[in-house]
């Protein structure tokens, strides 16, 4: 069945003829795939979805969209947690054909790539020249490198080398009226284009390709996981670890919910049941340097009341540590239909204070949540269980949800550490920004895309007419 | 050169809200910061209005716990180094030349020898606070290590000296101190060449080269080595060793401890002259694209030095010679590679940037380091900048 519902006459002939052919869906059957992203609350269905194979073909795509004013959403593989590449009409842009490494620079230690370039490839070519990508999302085997770039996503191993921003040396946008720019990072005297550009969340254009930085595999790497009876002294001992002297590149919390789902999984890692929290601390370096701050790190979680500490003796202990905090998401599955991952991120002092008032929230509203989330850099994920066929659960997940964010808002801390504001938090924009800010955020996504074509409805809420 | 001293933010902002009704032109060069006795700013003109942060130093919220501190723009760096060290914190800034105030710092977003293992000046600034020209204040992030609510202003405003607004406050990321800190300086006709001179060696933490084109004294190198004392000591055994494989002069110029202020001098700023080029190479070209940059400078009457950043593909290129600002004629090299680029396609089809920021330096230098720039982001920026103070916001403003 072909459709040119809310489509001007004549544009998917010529998108059709833009791109390759088999290139373009507009079957609504077809289409029903493409209505959600990983965050299965918000829903949409585009008019069309057109994925071309390279960047010539994506410059064309643009400008005929932009000619016949119709709007677009950027989508990648759409493993997004916030809602940020549904279109609820126009036209999906789906970068999944231009997932090429264009060159991995060895001594430049870079990387030229596609936008569909799924996040462990790049990494599969670095490792090639003994270089890798650093930031590591928990779905970098399935989302792309665009994605990662649109929505500046983060993962465990950001706490000590930075988020995706930190790693994009220069990246090409096409703009919403189909003009390409090359932009860097103020190495030419101009602004930091690219920072904006990256978490922009496709409201200011394309991304048609990325240079990312790339970085020598460590020598050394050091695990271990560190059993609490208490969240509370799990919470202090991050605390600890840090003051001495210590940054690893990954320090997670999993609680005790969390633990007794992952035990009753595949993943099983034989965390004891009555664990009620465990920390995961890795560090790296060169050799001996692991070990040694491995070792200060174990005294700290010691001095906080840690029960047990497993160090993992090999590479396939390390990966069952891991498996116990990465595959929680997947476990979750075994207690409720869907999980509605919260993120946000809280001054990480607040954490003892706050994570005993997430599992007040859920039990007021009588859900279940499960915490895991990277506690060294304080960004949180309590993920609440839902049926999103049942209205009255997907009421209260909503209902408990606000209120999580209004209470890591007023600690201090965001509403989003690394998922994006997509749909879902556009409404606790104004948690965190007043008038001003949002007007300048507007007025800059208005100056670069003057019709409202690039993914609208996303990121900024709308002004409401009352004055400041 | 008239002067402003705001002794508050809403004192700030009420002045520069009558300010947009006339009282500085949009033509007007303005520096913002501490030190408007400076003249090597980073503006095409001397400066004629200068707004003087110099009441905005206070600590607004030290979190020691949560590795944060926001303080007013006009606290200076070692004085900020001084009220992290007493927590046993610190922000890794040494080897930056001079003791400016944090806003400048920001503002300027210089190099420094840590950029390749802690990251540049965008990695530490968490959020700020910024008095658009037009008057309104805004601030922007929260003091949390991870924030992407809204587009990333925090990181925009690194570099962007004060075309967008002025920062009354900043909040900064802070880093455990290092158990130990160990400086070197090597020094040697092996390290000629930087690009390729420290293969083979042992990771640092902060890695500085320096050297003369034209001059026959051999290059030096200024290296730091942080982390635990096991680890640090086996390091530096391993950079002895390599040294003397290389024929290289070895001396230890740090303590053990980390110095509470980590700036090197920790000397006032003072009026300069000449001028400073910032030039990314990127390490792939960082070899050839030296040479190449020794060669044309060699030989134009003037004395040049080189520092040069391995670890980022970054190079500075100073003189002392001549004033700071003000009608004079570009370097021949600036020239000579700005034409070139004005006859080739710009942007390069692989994304390379390979760029001049023109830290301290006239007119012609501004125009020349213009042309290399791409068309299509310079006009995103300046639909950017309007967006922040609409087309009234003054054209030249610096922040030192």
């Amino acid at each position: 069945m072909s459709s040119e519902r809310a489509l001007p006459a004549g544009l998917l002939s010529a998108l059709r003829a833009a791109i390759h052919p088999g290139a373009l869906i507009d079957d609504p059957d077809r289409l029903v795939a493409y209505e959600s992203d990983a965050l299965t609350t918000s829903r949409g269905l585009p008019d069309a979805a057109v994925f071309p194979s390279d960047r010539d073909e994506l410059i064309r795509v643009v400008r005929l969209l932009h000619e016949a004013r119709v709007p677009f959403v950027t989508r990648g593989a759409g493993t997004g947690l916030a809602g940020g590449a549904v279109a609820d009409g126009g036209v999906l842009v789906c970068t999944t054909r231009m997932h090429r490494i264009l060159e991995v620079d060895e001594s430049g230690r870079t990387a030229l790539v596609e936008p569909g370039a799924l996040t462990d490839t790049i990494n599969e070519a670095a490792q090639k020249y003994g270089l890798r990508y650093l930031p590591d999302p928990a779905s970098a085997a399935a989302c792309t490198i665009g994605g990662n770039v649109a929505m500046n996503s983060g993962g465990p191993h950001c706490l000590k080398y930075g988020v995706t921003s930190d790693h994009v040396a220069a990246l090409e946008v096409i703009l919403p009226d189909g003009t390409p720019v090359v932009v860097g990072r103020g190495e030419d005297g101009g602004l930091d284009l690219a920072g904006v550009f990256t978490g922009s969340e496709g409201t200011l254009g394309v991304i048609s390709r990325i240079r990312v930085d790339l970085a020598p595999v460590a020598p050394e790497v050091r695990t271990f996981l560190a059993l609490f009876d208490s969240l509370a002294d799990a919470g202090l001992a991050v605390g600890k670890i840090f003051e001495a002297g210590i940054v690893p590149v990954a320090l997670e919390l999993v609680d005790h919910a969390t633990i007794a789902v992952v035990e009753a999984s595949v993943f099983a890692a034989g965390l004891p049941l009555d664990t009620e929290a465990a920390l995961v601390v890795e560090c790296e370096g060169e050799p001996g340097e692991a070990e040694e701050d491995l070792e200060e790190a174990v005294t700290a979680v010691m001095e906080c009341g840690a029960r047990e500490v497993r160090r993992a003796r090999d590479e396939s202990e390390r990966l069952a540590i891991w498996q116990a905090r990465k595959k929680a998401y997947g476990a979750l599955g075994r207690l409720a239909p869907d999980v509605f991952v919260q993120d946000a991120a809280v001054p990480r002092s607040t954490l003892p204070d706050l994570l005993p008032r997430f599992g007040e929230i859920a039990r007021r509203h009588d859900l279940r949540l499960a915490n895991f989330f990277h506690a060294g850099d304080g960004n949180v994920h309590p993920n609440l269980l839902f049926d999103r066929n049942d209205p009255d659960q997907v009421f209260r997940v909503r209902a408990a949800g606000a209120e999580i964010m209004a209470l890591c808002v007023e600690a201090g801390g965001t509403i989003t550490g690394e998922h994006g504001v997509g749909a879902d938090k556009v409404p606790y924009m104004t948690l965190v920004f007043g008038e001003a800010e949002l007007a300048v955020m507007r007025s800059l996504r208005d100056h670069t895309d003057r019709f409202g074509l690039a993914n609208p409805g996303k990121l900024l809420p709308e002004p409401t007419g009352e004055g400041p | 050169m008239r002067t402003f001293r705001p002794g508050s933010e809403l004192e700030l902002r009420d002045w520069v809200a009558s300010a947009g009704e006339g009282a500085f032109a949009r033509d007007t060069p303005i520096v913002t910061g501490t030190t408007p006795d400076r003249t090597d700013t980073g503006l095409g003109a001397l400066p004629r209005l200068c707004v003087s942060t110099e009441a905005l130093s206070n600590t607004v919220d030290f979190r020691p716990g949560d590795l944060t501190i926001t303080v007013g723009s006009g606290m200076r760096l070692s004085a900020l180094s001084c009220i992290v060290a007493e927590a046993g914190l610190w922000l890794p800034l040494a080897g930056l030349p001079e003791d400016r105030s944090v806003g400048g710092w920001v503002a300027a977003a210089p190099v420094g020898g840590f950029d390749g293992s802690y990251g540049p000046v965008r990695r530490h600034v968490l959020a700020c606070t910024l008095v658009l020209w037009d008057g309104r204040i805004t601030r922007w992030g929260r003091p949390v290590m991870k924030n992407v609510a809204g587009y990333d202003v925090p990181r925009i405003l690194c570099g962007s000296r004060s075309r967008l607004g002025i920062l009354t406050t900043v909040t900064l990321r802070l880093w455990p101190r290092p158990r130990v800190l160990r400086q070197f300086e090597l020094a040697g006709a092996s390290l000629r060449d930087p690009g390729a001179a420290f293969a083979g060696a042992p990771r640092f933490e902060s890695l500085m080269w320096h050297g003369s084109p034209g001059i026959t004294a051999p290059p030096t190198a200024s290296v730091s080595l942080a982390g635990g004392s096991t680890s640090v000591a086996t390091r530096s055994d391993a950079l002895l060793q390599w040294a003397g494989d290389k024929d290289l002069d070895f001396q230890e110029v740090g303590a053990d401890e980390m110095q509470a202020t980590p700036i090197a001098g920790s000397r006032r700023s003072r009026p300069a002259t000449g001028a400073a080029y910032r030039i990314t190479l990127g390490r792939r070209y960082l070899t050839a694209g030296l040479r190449d940059l020794e060669r044309r400078v060699d030989g134009d009457g003037k004395s040049w030095k080189l520092e040069v950043l391995p670890a980022t593909g970054v190079a500075r290129l100073l003189t002392d010679e001549g004033k700071a600002a003000g009608r004079r004629p570009a370097p021949a090299w600036l020239t000579a590679i700005s034409d070139h680029a004005g006859r080739t396609s710009v942007p390069h089809p692989s994304l390379e940037i390979s760029a001049v920021r023109v830290e301290r330096g006239g007119q012609a230098e501004h125009e020349a380091a213009h042309r290399l720039r791409n068309t299509a982001a310079r006009e995103v920026e300046r639909r950017w900048t309007a967006a922040f103070s609409g087309a009234d916001a003054p054209w030249q403003a610096d922040y030192l």
